[in-house]
């Protein structure tokens, strides 16, 4: 098989969400001594960059970004060992964190598998985290950007208050935030003084890239 | 639906809600949080206490001029909670399914999907309790809200879980959503109708069925079907399902045809075709209007609930007229607000009843945009309540009053919120 091939056939594995197919053929591109870098950039990447724009066009729907998500996962999972000291993390790290009374982590799980693939260092604090814990966080991780999750209308106002909170916090003062969540609007982001808004995991992967990169979002 | 509310004494209720031309275009609200929040009752106590719950609910909804008084709990968990399902309860807001530890983890888990003792247990007493309390003090029947077997399979298997099963075990999310119909919510449907025979509809939320949760094709053979395997269980008793709560269809490229897939399961619904900000806002209220009006329907829009909140008064009162002038023609048209945030200015709210008041007023004036909308000066919640208590026409206990943020303080019931 030749490697344009087997990366279009990975390409396809995400798109179809199929986690079962991709673990063979990632063994196989291993085996063809294609680098963990290749797989992920060449192969992966572009078949969620074709699921994200699939599903700005309204042509699929969470299910199937769910499928091309742990298809990934299940493929940087593999890839994990020989990405190790290398690749992972150089695009910078990423804190993600659900804001305080709200539980739903679909979104942020999806982003945080994306940033992965796209290179960055995660760091989940999970669903329900006090403004607390993420300045502390802050000051042991030291990420390049905070990216807030909120579902929930009547959980809006705690981005408000974390924003305040961390902003004040010698750790926080630096860096960029990124919200996202079923109940965030762009205006919305803007008027609590985020850096950027995703309004989707593949649009908050681009803005992620811009952020560090120091390119305008 | 009800005949008259004695809570809020308005009249229009059994005009505007049967569709006649008649009165004002209703105006009705999603307000636990908003509520929980004006009284400063704890939401551990509101949301486990049917007399606090009941109260606070009827009094705000009287308090802002809402023409239907609706008891709408925490829709999602009531009998989630019931079977098994750990919540998480907070300290300001609704308690929510914790959807990382579902409580069908794996297939012999499924035998947990059962209610062994019908309106026993969780928090189905205290649901019970509040329709009859509900019936008490409106002097009307209640109309019950709860959960659809859909988003009742997305809190106890996660919606991750399912959508997995769904993709790649059809048959046994088909087996789990059977279960959850048939030995949980019919039996639990028979101990409701027996506690409240007078209402004739079980009004089920099912938000997570919304796109772009769930493609058209998961609709039909997911939601729908379990929806209508509901309605023929419970037919016999004289008794009819309905649900409410999608969304999402300006996510889909034929709006219409999930429209049309909602009002076939949302007949019975006696608040109509429930609709919602902010797609109604981005498809513009005529495709909604053409579906409600080809199935004789009541049309209810839901107004965005960050634009209630943030929003500018100019916006909110635009945002009224607009559906009022695209709405209203012909009658039977609803308002509702979505779900207020606590910190929803409670002006904005009064602000939104005034403008459906005042240009909703039937027959509907062709030059809305010339109608001021003026809002009376309003007495503080304090105040309300303190009114509330010297002519307590519907025989409310104030038992939580010592809980809440007016306790021991008269002088403060006058002058705060």
């Amino acid at each position: 098989m030749e490697k344009t091939e087997i990366l279009g056939i990975l390409s396809r594995c995400i798109v179809d969400g199929d986690a079962n197919r991709i673990k063979i053929y990632i063994r196989d591109a291993l085996r063809m001594q294609l680098s963990a870098m290749t797989i992920l950039n060449e192969g992966l990447m572009p078949g969620m960059s074709v699921i994200g724009r699939q599903f700005r066009d309204n042509d699929v729907y969470v299910p199937e970004v769910i499928m091309a998500a742990q298809a990934l996962a299940a493929a940087v999972k593999m890839l994990k060992p020989f990405l190790v000291d290398r690749c992972t993390g150089n695009r910078g790290k990423v804190m993600l964190a659900t804001v305080p009374d709200d539980i739903h982590d679909l979104g942020k799980n999806i982003l945080g598998i994306m940033l992965e693939g796209a290179g960055f260092s995660v760091v989940d604090l999970g669903v329900d985290v006090p403004a607390s814990r993420i300045v502390k966080a802050l000051e042991t991780e030291r990420p390049d950007i905070l990216g807030l999750s909120c579902t929930l209308t009547i959980t809006l106002t705690h981005i408000k208050e974390i924003i305040m909170v961390v902003r004040q916090a010698p750790a926080g003062r630096q860096v960029k935030i990124l919200l996202g969540g079923l109940s965030v609007t762009p205006r919305f982001a803007k008027s609590v003084g985020a850096d950027a808004y995703g309004i989707d995991a593949s649009v908050a992967v681009q803005k992620a890239l811009s952020m560090v990169s120091g390119s305008k979002l | 639906m009800p005949t008259k509310s004695r809570s809020t004494d308005c009249p229009v209720n059994d005009v505007a809600f049967s569709g006649r031309e008649q009165g004002h275009v209703p105006v009705y609200a999603q307000i636990n949080d908003h509520a929980m929040f004006l009284t400063g009752v704890s939401a551990s106590r509101f949301y486990r206490d049917p007399i606090a719950f009941t109260e606070i609910e009827l009094l705000v909804a009287e308090y802002y001029g809402f023409d239907l008084p609706l008891l709408m709990w925490d829709v999602y968990n009531i009998e989630a909670e019931a079977i098994g399902q750990k919540l998480k309860f907070h300290r300001h807001n609704m308690p929510d399914i914790d959807q990382t530890r579902p409580l069908v983890r794996r297939e012999a888990d499924l035998d947990r999907v059962r209610l062994d003792r019908p309106g026993a247990t969780g928090r189905l007493p205290q649901f019970l309790a509040s329709m009859v309390l509900y019936q008490r003090y409106c002097g009307m029947e209640p109309t019950p809200i709860l959960c659809a077997p859909f988003s009742l399979a997305c809190g106890i298997r996660s919606y991750l879980g399912l959508i997995s099963d769904i993709k790649l075990r059809p048959a046994f999310a088909h087996e789990l959503l059977c279960r959850i119909c048939d030995d949980v919510l019919v039996p639990w449907y028979r101990v409701l109708h027996q506690t409240v025979p007078g209402a004739t509809c079980i009004v089920v939320a099912d938000a997570w069925a919304s796109p772009p949760n769930v493609s058209m094709r998961i609709f039909e053979e997911y939601v729908e079907p379990y929806v209508m395997r509901l309605e023929g269980a419970i037919a016999p008793m004289d008794l009819h399902v309905g649900t409410i709560g999608y969304w999402g269809e300006s996510h889909l490229k034929n709006p219409a045809a999930f429209l049309e897939a909602k009002a076939r399961i949302s007949e019975h619904v006696p608040l109509g075709l429930m609709c919602y900000d902010p797609d109604v806002e981005r498809l513009g209220v005529k495709v909604y209007k053409d579906v409600a009006t080809a199935h004789d329907r009541l049309l209810t829009l839901g107004i965005d609930a960050l634009l209630l909140r943030s929003g500018t008064a100019r916006a909110i009162t635009q945002r009224v007229r607009q559906y009022i002038r695209d709405g209203a023609q012909g009658g039977r048209l609803a308002l509702f607000l979505n779900n207020l945030t606590v910190d929803t200015p409670p002006s904005h709210i009064f602000l939104a009843v005034a403008a459906a008041r005042t240009l909703g007023q039937y027959p509907i004036q062709q030059h809305l945009d010339s109608l001021v909308v003026r809002v009376p000066r309003q007495e503080s919640f304090g105040e309300f309540v303190h009114r509330k208590q010297e002519n307590n026409s519907e025989g409310y206990t104030f038992a939580w009053l010592d809980k809440s943020r007016f306790s021991g303080k008269q002088n403060a019931i006058r002058g705060s919120i």
